[in-house]
């Protein structure tokens, strides 16, 4: 026994130190505060290549470190100079000039020169990545001088700027990068941004320092940024919450009017590019029926879903379009709920019920989830039984992509303030197979071109207004709902931005005391 | 074991130490099956009826246990949770119980190329991390239920297997055994009749643990994104679903954290009956 | 001397062991259906980018030559590339290690400090107050799921006392040693509550044994013959325990590790698991393997050294 409370005292000695070493941190890290800005992420970032990549936490990461000629403004809807001063474009409308600013510098020195951006965009337009399609209008790219480009187009190209703005058109310096390996892109990151990196534990932290040569004076105003990753929804709040970091992303929605109760955060829902959905594979029965497709558009009940998955805080969705992109048709209704239409599409259809469906999404996801679990309740009131199908992301992904599944749920974000690159995407079979519905309709395909086309704006919008009508009546995806980013900051931190295509400002922020 | 000493510990232990544990186990037990049977039949409530005006009330009379965020009233799920995690916990425990103890009983007592065979195929599976095979299996063969119970049961036999095997060579050399040898019984009545008996209780109580581990690790899957299929009232998905409501909805995933303490109570109440009980049988 | 030649012998069995798990992780994974450029480019990559890489990683030749390459590389000391992170595994390797290591080691301690304790107070005041108390906290952890003693944990300490950092690693050793002392305190819980199980029931086993008797007549105290004798002859089931449970310690780190935003090794194989990044998991798993036949070896090694009656065939 004596032994036994000879332990016991260690063991309470022993955690008494601990708390005693524990109660001298808080206060180192207090005074370090200031000068650095912690952001916890649920996501860690793999990979910086800006070609090659397009998941969030890289691209929201490298857009700290790489600017693009010409960048889309915070709101999403117009565009400003960023290594581009100014920018010309030719009568015919298919020659743009880019007159580069002369004082832009990279992390290491170097003058950003035409030949840099020559090199970058051509890298961007023969690789094989996401973006490609970003420049398939271009003809050539050339350096008229040390600090002039032009670019020459196959035709005039609607949402050219719109395209040149991409991430994946960012700026890289050939020097350090021709001939590099693919290892180099992807973890030695040279740009011309306000931060450059400097250390990076992979999944765990990215940490990355003021570039010294970056031309707006006193610009980032906090001269260190630590992005952490914390995959625990959980955990990450409470790191927020205990003052581990100045910021987190994602919150949940379920915590939103908790954190808005904390006078110490403030809790985020920046406007979006975004818009959930469903893809539906029209290659076999019964989906192959539009009126069955209808019928569960119409049966859908997006209202309860926004209450079950977004707690309220996100808009039902109508057209395919998120509803900050220009030429959304804020009038159309979409394929309101409607459950006695529904039934009556149903029987129209010829389809009989009871039958099966599944719906394969990615496990694990916070969103994905409720909303197959909610759908499987709604559609069961139409004699659909759906059977969830949740599988890890390799597997869910790579069955997606061989249109093995039947429905399949996921979400889409505007990279560029324009309608067509969703258009051409979802509805425009080339690319993804429709999101690989299988979807390929002829009219369709003759809006799309016309779309990426017409120049005069107002003709632009009423096309787009048709092709809006047309993916509604046709149904390939049903489109669920529009959802804010969400995101939890201390009030100390002030100047925090979030773009409406989802990348982060951080060359304003502040940390207060 | 026949010394006096022997003698003596048995007639202390006889008791009635014995029953309080498998009385109480076996009653709460007994209990629960009875629910789990009863509730969802006697309940007004359907486990998977959404109910949006309904979202994340707190316990009360209509909603002893509250709802959830789809407005599913949370007792009448955990009542009928009660069946799929006692089959999970049960049938994941018992099925590597046997084929473990069997297999490391035999690796110990006939030792050589036996023990050779089961222990470096013990090796095998115990150098891959358990949560990493049970994952990567499930990962395999999809999600579900018998998957589950597959992945679980390939990864937990060595446990078992080891730990019989432990105490069977510690048993193999006592006295009794030389004299059983001496008397003419052969080696596998003496494994099967005095041995095992005798080498068991540490298995036995690692498995009634182990029904509440599997129930556990089934609740980690579901963490990890690879559980019961929703919208399975499983208790362990249940928890791990529940865990983003801690502050405005803390009983949807407590409630059934305590439905797992409770069944975990029980086992380990009915497993210390047992394993007394084969301790004093045993000498 | 029988044992060295025993250790021996099982170091030589070692390699084809080792090579045995290799595969059955390589076919296992493979199997697994998901390819990792898919997994790694995303949903909107197209087609030809993805067969792209999978020629560059060399996936689409037979697997029996995929399971060649790698041995060969292997044997070249080529631990291979994280498909994910384009970094060869060795540099994220001892980073990942010293964060698990740290973190078991840590808990397996705390498990010790706690269990023996307990067990030793339960057992000797058995059945009365003291036992029953200590029976009914043990199954708190036992039977609640890792997550959710480690989410409590996170809130109570983490956020409401604020005496420990919600999560991270820190710098230097009383850095980690305050940043791991939660989740090393939630990893442990469940060992802690087996072993005092176990413990407390081979020590109330051993009790009743004849040598006990023999020794109390003789007239030692009963503390001496508690520790010298009782404890030792008790150690057995503890050492086969920590053997095996080593190996699910090391993979449960994964829990505490997502929970505590750890670097470790744990959440690393789940997360290469799921973007199928093949190298690291091959890598991990070797590596692994080779730690647990090794601590295999040793417990078992340890045996005849607390019971001389143990024969080791």
């Amino acid at each position: 026994m004596r032994i036994a409370r000879l332990v016991l005292a260690l063991v309470l000695t022993a955690g008494l130190m601990l708390v005693g070493l524990g109660s001298m941190g808080p206060k180192a890290s207090a005074q370090q505060a200031g000068k650095v800005i912690r952001f916890g992420v649920n996501r860690a970032a793999e990979n910086l290549d800006p070609v090659t990549q397009d998941a969030n936490p890289d691209i929201w990461a490298f857009t700290q470190i790489y600017q693009q000629l010409v960048r889309v403004n915070v709101k999403g809807d117009g565009f400003e100079p960023d290594l581009a001063e100014k920018w010309t474009t030719s009568p015919d409308g298919r020659t743009w000039t880019f007159f580069l600013r002369k004082n832009a510098r990279f992390s290491n020195g170097d003058t950003v020169k035409a030949s840099d951006a020559v090199w970058s965009l051509k890298r961007a337009r023969d690789t094989k990545g996401p973006w490609k399609w970003a420049l398939e209008a271009v003809e050539d790219i050339a350096a008229k001088d040390d600090f002039t480009v032009v670019i020459s187009l196959k035709e005039p190209w609607a949402p050219f700027l719109a395209d040149i703005s991409l991430f994946s058109n960012s700026i890289l310096p050939e020097k350090v990068f021709k001939g590099a390996k693919d290892e180099d892109f992807a973890n030695k990151p040279v740009g011309s941004g306000p931060f450059m990196l400097v250390d990076w534990k992979k999944g765990e932290e990215l940490v990355m320092k003021a570039n010294p040569h970056y031309y707006e004076k006193g610009v980032p105003k906090t001269g260190e940024l630590r992005i952490r990753y914390i995959p625990d929804d959980n955990s990450r709040i409470i790191a927020l919450q205990s003052g581990d970091v100045d910021g987190i992303d994602y919150p949940p929605f379920s915590r939103i009017e908790e954190l808005r109760k904390d006078a110490k955060l403030e809790a985020q829902l920046n406007p979006s590019t975004q818009v959930s959905h469903l893809s539906l594979n029209m290659r076999e029965a019964p989906l192959n029926n539009v009126k069955f497709r209808q019928a569960l558009a119409f049966g859908t009940d997006r209202a309860s879903i926004v209450k079950a998955v977004c707690f309220g805080h996100c808009t039902p969705a109508t057209t395919f379009l998120p509803m900050t992109t220009p030429f959304f048709n804020k009038g159309s209704k979409g394929n309101a709920y409607d459950l006695n239409k529904a039934k009556q599409l149903l029987k129209e259809s010829g389809i009989a019920t009871p039958l099966t469906l599944k719906v394969l999404y990615r496990a694990n996801d916070a969103v994905h989830q409720p909303t197959a679990v909610a759908l499987k309740e709604m559609w069961g009131k139409l004699g659909v039984n759906l059977e969830l199908d949740p599988l890890d992301r390799a597997t869910a992904t790579t069955r997606y992509r061989a249109n093995q599944f039947q429905v399949y749920i996921t979400s889409w974000t505007n990279d560029i303030p324009d309608p067509s690159q969703l258009a051409a995407y979802s509805l425009g079979f080339t690319e993804s197979q429709s999101y690989h519905s299988g979807y390929q309709s002829a009219e369709m395909d003759a809006l799309l071109a016309k779309g990426m086309r017409e120049t005069n704006l107002e003709k632009r919008r009423q096309v787009y207004y048709e092709i809006q009508e047309l993916a509604l009546r046709d149904s390939p995806l049903i489109w669920l709902y529009y959802s804010p980013y969400t995101i939890a900051i201390n009030r100390k931190m002030k100047g925090f931005v979030q773009m409406a295509t989802g990348p982060w400002l951080f060359k304003g922020v502040t940390i207060g005391e | 074991m026949s010394t006096l000493a022997g003698d003596i510990a048995v007639v202390a232990s006889a008791r009635p130490r014995l029953h309080p544990g498998l009385a109480v186990g076996g009653a709460m037990l007994l209990l629960l099956v009875g629910a789990a049977l009863v509730g969802p039949r006697v309940s007004p409530y359907n486990p998977n009826a959404h109910d949006f005006e309904q979202i994340l009330q707190a316990p009360s009379a209509v909603h002893p246990f509250g709802t959830d965020n789809f407005g599913r009233d949370v007792l009448t799920r955990v009542l009928s949770g009660a069946a799929i995690d006692l089959r999970i916990g049960v049938l994941a425990a018992v099925f590597p119980f046997m084929f473990g103890s069997i297999l490391g009983a035999a690796a110990g007592y006939y030792g050589r190329w036996v023990d050779t065979l089961v222990m470096r195929s013990v090796d095998v599976f115990t150098a891959v991390p358990f949560f990493v095979l049970v994952t990567a299996i499930v990962a395999f063969l999809g999600p579900g239920e018998v998957n589950i119970f597959v992945a679980i049961g390939v990864a937990e036999w060595v446990t078992y297997a080891r730990l019989v095997r432990g105490e069977v060579l510690r048993e193999r050399s006592l006295d009794y055994v030389a004299a059983g040898r001496a008397l003419g019984f052969p080696r596998w009545r003496i494994l099967l009749g005095h041995i095992l008996p005798n080498a068991l209780p540490p298995a036995v109580i690692f498995l009634t643990s182990d029904v509440v581990l599997t129930i556990l690790t089934t609740a980690t899957l579901g963490f990890l994104g690879l559980g019961v299929r929703p919208p399975a009232p499983e208790w362990g998905m249940m928890m791990s679903e529940g865990r983003e409501f801690l502050s405005n909805g803390w009983w949807v995933a407590t409630m059934p954290g305590f439905a797992c303490l409770y069944t975990g109570l029980a086992f380990i109440l009915l497993g210390d009956g047992v394993a007394d009980l084969l301790r004093v049988k045993g000498q | 001397m029988p044992l060295l030649r025993y250790a021996l012998r099982r170091i030589g069995q070692t390699l084809p062991v080792a090579l045995l798990v290799t595969v059955l992780i390589f076919l296992l994974i493979k199997l697994i259906p998901g390819d990792p450029a898919s997994a790694i480019l995303g949903e909107r990559a197209s087609d030809a980018a993805v067969q792209a890489l999978q020629q560059q990683w060399g996936l689409d030749r037979p697997l029996p030559v995929q399971y060649g390459v790698y041995l060969r590389n292997l044997v070249t000391g080529d631990l291979g590339q994280s498909l994910r992170y384009r970094t060869p595994v060795v540099d994220l390797l001892p980073r990942r290690t010293a964060v698990t290591l740290f973190l078991v080691v840590y808990s397996m301690l705390l498990s010790l400090l706690v269990a023996v304790p307990l067990a030793m107070v339960a057992a000797s005041h058995r059945d009365r107050w003291p036992d029953q108390l200590v029976r009914g906290l043990i199954v708190v952890p036992l039977a609640s799921p890792v997550f959710w003693i480690g989410i409590l944990v996170l809130i109570l300490f983490a956020l409401t006392l604020r005496w420990f950092p919600a999560s991270g690693y820190g710098e230097g050793f009383l850095g980690h040693l305050w940043h791991l002392f939660l989740p090393a305190l939630t990893l442990s819980s469940f060992f802690t509550a087996v072993l005092t199980r176990n413990l407390r029931s081979a020590l109330i086993d051993v009790q009743t044994t004849a040598y006990v008797d023999f020794a109390r007549a003789k007239g030692l105290d009963r503390r001496r013959v508690l520790f010298s004798h009782v404890l030792r002859a008790a150690l057995l089931p503890i050492v086969t325990l920590i053997g095996v449970r080593l190996s699910y310690t090391i993979g449960g780190s994964v829990v505490v590790e997502t929970v505590f935003a750890l670097p470790g090794l744990g959440s690393w194989m789940i997360e290469s698991i799921f973007s199928r990044d093949y190298m690291v998991v091959q890598t991990l798993t070797l590596a692994f393997a080779l730690g647990v036949m090794v601590i295999n070896l040793l417990t078992d090694l340890i045996y005849p050294l607390f019971d001389p009656r143990v024969r080791m065939d």
